[in-house]
């Protein structure tokens, strides 16, 4: 069978409604399964999947660290990354705005079956106009890369899996484990420094990015360790901080052939047309139970409920 | 009526301030305008010739049985199928949760061919459960009406018109509840239509279906009347076209307007900046005749009307002695000095002068003599809803922002008696909203969050702990219940009619007020409340038939003479 879109998103958000989530969060969580089922085709079935684990979720349950003004450590160990990313976009995305980069260093719980929802976090924070970078590790499947352009009329993302955690999510994992509040210099700086020589990039924004994107789908040594979770990068690249072009670096980043997939925003245009047109295919059993346990956001029927629906009305 | 003027320049700054328009009571007051859906989808079908006819008719005796229309566009074909029933005077509640109704019914693109039809029989009777196909736009549900349905086929069987006196009262023959569309069930998104879609406008679909409902009334009292007596006559051209379609609408769209503020805002602004331009002319002598003809046809629209408007709304006769005291004013008005114009003294007078309903008439007419203010605005009035939180914004701007913008809310005291007694929910039966009673009815966690002024008092409570320079990012961390409150606020900052000024928790809220003002949006001419929550109502009345359409229809259609009794009526 089809649902609207429309549907998928009404669906998922009253599932995390029922779940005991407050509106914006389930109204942001439904977001991220929207984009999954976009994106992955597989955002209905996730959550179908995740349905009897969802009394458990609790945007409530996550805590901050700040590592320094614009690094954050957030715990989320007893959560899944769905749970966690909305509020990690918009804390790399706060502080990307105002000091030009943001990172977000998040522990979810081991055995996350929500990784495929993570991309999301790439994407809403390139929606916003940044440039962004989601490292994962742990959950099922293997870690994974996500990166994300700003774009019209969609982002610009693309992706890499790997067999082991990054470079990068392992240098950045690192720098947000050890605290820099009293360091001097960039963390950023500090975990994608490799020492080597740069000639590919003229101005320091565009090396440091390089490297981290670089440093982002190298997979790291096997003396690292990286918690389950994933690690946020988001940059402004129009921000005073930065020097030379950072979307060029970007774009030359994805023409070079590291990323196993890049969605761009014409075939993105074409599937969001596709869905609107003819809905999102999903297997009846899988609507039923969406659709039961969304249902648990009505009341049940009551003795006396025939006689009016407030107000007097058919009373 | 048209007209060659050019379009006035108005100051943005004289807009109508929010804090009168927004307030509840003065929404209650709007009436429907050219700028409403049924107004602008009329005329365009008038404008390009719709071509509608009935491509089925499969009745027995009582009415029972499957109708297909077909509507030509200059370059699309859509139907309308439905299954009609006859389920009896008891069972015509209107409520959603009815098992029963006299009709089903779903327009398409395309044709309804047997198949889809056999295949949506099955479907339109489950509400929550039921689906519909990605080509379907609109589900809808309707009832005959148990006193004007039966009046009518009883005369025209009897071989005579009904009485229109009687008719007039309620102004249609049968009467829908609910219309659903954009993705509902499984419809057709709004947003896949393509850019040349006829119905790419907000609530054409709907409006097309609730003028199509109108049009299959008439048909099929002529159906049950020709199979009840070989003598029955068909219902008069005259009398179709003063009748319209009834339409019942309850406490739901108190949650659709709370939930959709970028779309009342685009709406109402459409509408104020039209009457800030006709506020600019000052008019010819001509249009001061056309406005003096537009406002005898509606002095006496609402004398005719009998409905019953209890306590809820100005009468009809108080409304007609308003416009019949603006009409008495104008001479003295066109002699008045001063910097204003003529319609911008009229305005002002009547804002001193009458009733806010009948103020609200006066605009709406004020833009029927001058449709060249409505130019452009027909365009503004499909806007994204798109929404995101703004995380680097300051707790200090957002605080700001609250201060600036929500006073009205900052205001509401939620300590007094009853400022908190009711909850919203929706039922597991068929969706149907309802409320509840905080206190003394179960199920109170399944509330929804209509209660933005009780949001904003929390929210800005709870920023007044951090420090102004710390960002929305970490105050959401802490704070995620505030999510949905912030990201309203931060969305429809700016946009100065999001926001009806009311507290729906309050023992003394009226939810009529929320229904009347979309409905006026919509395009209702008539409305009559049964109760605090319930408003029944009159669309259409007055517009094009099939064969009008066909033959070039005016495009006005406002306040319909009601027809005069001839030999061939019997007098009752």
């Amino acid at each position: 069978m089809r649902l609207a879109v429309r549907e998928v998103l009404d669906l998922a958000e009253r599932c995390f409604s029922a779940a005991g989530f407050p509106p914006g969060p389930a109204r942001a969580a439904a977001k991220a399964v929207w984009w999954t089922e976009l994106y992955r085709g597989s955002g209905v079935t996730t959550l179908h999947d995740r349905l009897s684990a969802l009394p458990a979720w609790d945007p409530d349950a996550l805590t901050r660290t700040d590592r320094s003004e614009f690094v954050w450590a957030v715990d989320g160990s007893t959560q899944p990354g769905l749970v966690s990313s909305a509020p990690a976009v918009d804390l790399a995305c706060a502080a990307a705005a105002r000091h030009g980069v943001g990172i977000v260093h998040t522990r979810t719980a081991p055995g996350d079956e929500t990784v495929p929802t993570l991309g999301h976090a790439a994407y809403a924070a390139a929606e916003r106009g940044l440039l962004s970078t989601v490292l994962a590790t742990g959950g099922v499947g293997t870690p994974r890369t996500v990166i994300g352009r700003p774009d019209d009329p969609h982002p610009v993302l693309a992706e890499r899996e790997l067999d082991a955690p990054s470079a990068g999510h392992a240098a950045l994992a690192a720098v947000a484990r050890a605290g820099a509040n009293d360091r001097q210099d960039n963390p950023l700086t500090q975990a994608v420094f490799t020492g080597g020589p740069e000639t590919e990039y003229g101005t320091a924004g565009e090396r440091l990015l390089g490297r981290l994107l670089h440093r982002s789908v190298a997979p790291s040594g096997s003396d690292s360790r990286v918690d389950p979770g994933f690690t946020l990068v988001c940059l402004d690249p129009d921000h005073s901080r930065h020097s030379g072009d950072l979307r060029r670096v970007v774009d030359r980043f994805l023409d070079g052939g590291e990323l196993t997939r890049t969605f761009r925003p014409e075939e993105i245009s074409d599937r969001v047309a596709t869905a609107l047109a003819e809905g999102v295919a999903v297997k009846e059993s899988v609507w039923r139970d969406v659709f039961e346990r969304s249902s648990a956001v009505l009341a049940p029927e009551f003795e006396g409920s025939y006689r009016g629906a407030g107000f007097n009305i058919n009373e | 009526m048209t007209t060659n003027r050019e379009t006035e320049r108005y100051d943005p700054n004289r807009l109508r301030d929010p804090a009168e328009l927004m307030q509840p009571q003065r929404l209650a007051s709007l009436k429907q305008t050219r700028l409403s859906f049924t107004r602008l989808l009329m005329e365009k079908m008038i404008d390009e010739e719709w071509d509608v006819r009935p491509t089925r008719m499969e009745l027995d005796d009582r009415g029972v049985g499957r109708v297909v229309y077909t509507i030509e566009t200059p370059d699309r074909l859509f139907s309308f199928g439905i299954f009609s029933h006859a389920s009896g005077d008891n069972a015509n509640t209107d409520r959603i949760i009815a098992e029963d109704w006299d009709m089903w019914g779903f327009l398409c693109e395309g044709r309804a061919t047997p198949d889809l039809m056999d295949a949506q029989y099955e479907q339109l009777p489950h509400v929550r459960e039921g689906r519909a196909t990605s080509d379907i736009l609109i589900w809808t549900r309707a009832n005959r009406s148990s006193r004007f349905f039966g009046h009518v086929v009883d005369a025209l069987a009897e071989g005579h018109q009904p009485d229109i006196d009687f008719c007039a009262r309620g102004g249609y023959l049968m009467r829908s509840s609910g219309y659903y569309g954009n993705g509902l069930n499984g419809t057709k998104e709004f947003a896949s239509m393509d850019g040349d879609h006829p119905l790419k406008k907000p609530y054409f679909a709907q409006m097309l279906t609730v003028w199509l409902l109108r049009i299959f009334s008439y048909d099929l009292a002529d159906h049950v009347a020709g199979a009840r007596s070989d003598d029955a006559v068909t219902l008069d051209h005259e009398i179709k076209r003063y009748l319209g379609t009834g339409n019942s609408s309850g406490i739901g769209i108190v949650h659709y307007l709370v939930n959709h503020p970028q779309l009342l805002h685009s709406w109402l602004r459409a509408r104020e900046v039209a009457l800030a331009r006709a506020k600019t002319i000052d008019p010819t002598p001509e249009e001061v005749e056309r406005f003096r003809a537009v406002l005898d046809s509606a002095e006496q629209w609402f004398t005719d009307d009998e409905c019953d408007t209890k306590e809820y709304f100005l009468s009809k006769d108080e409304i007609a002695a308003g416009l019949e005291r603006a009409e008495r004013r104008m001479d003295e008005l066109r002699n008045g000095h001063g910097g204003s114009t003529l319609w911008g003294r009229l305005c002002e007078w009547a804002g001193d002068e009458l009733p806010a309903e009948t103020q609200e008439l006066v605009h709406s007419l004020l833009l029927d003599v001058h449709p060249e203010v409505c130019s452009g605005l027909e365009e503004s009035l499909t806007v994204s809803e798109r929404s995101d939180v703004v995380p680097e914004m300051t707790i200090g701007t957002l605080a700001s922002a609250i201060d600036s913008d929500y006073q009205w809310a900052l205001a509401v005291d939620f300590d007094a008696p009853g400022a908190e007694r009711y909850f919203w929910y929706r039922s597991i039966d068929s969706e149907e909203p309802r409320l509840g009673i905080r206190g003394e009815h179960d199920y109170e966690e399944y509330g929804f969050p209509v209660d933005i002024a009780r949001q904003v008092q929390r929210l800005r409570a709870d920023l007044a702990a951090w420090d102004d320079t710390d960002t929305v990012a970490a105050f959401l961390f802490e704070h995620p219940d505030h999510r949905h409150i912030v990201e309203r606020i931060q969305t429809v900052h700016g946009l100065r009619y999001a926001e009806i000024r009311a507290n729906p928790l309050d023992a003394d809220f009226v939810p009529l007020s929320f229904i009347s003002c979309l409905k006026a949006v919509w395009g209702i001419q008539k409305a009559h409340p049964k109760s605090q929550g319930w408003v029944r109502g009159t669309f259409y009345q007055g517009a094009p038939l099939p064969e009008d359409l066909r033959n070039g229809a005016e495009s006005y259609w406002l306040y319909p003479s009601k027809p005069q009794r001839t030999a061939q009526w019997r007098k009752q």
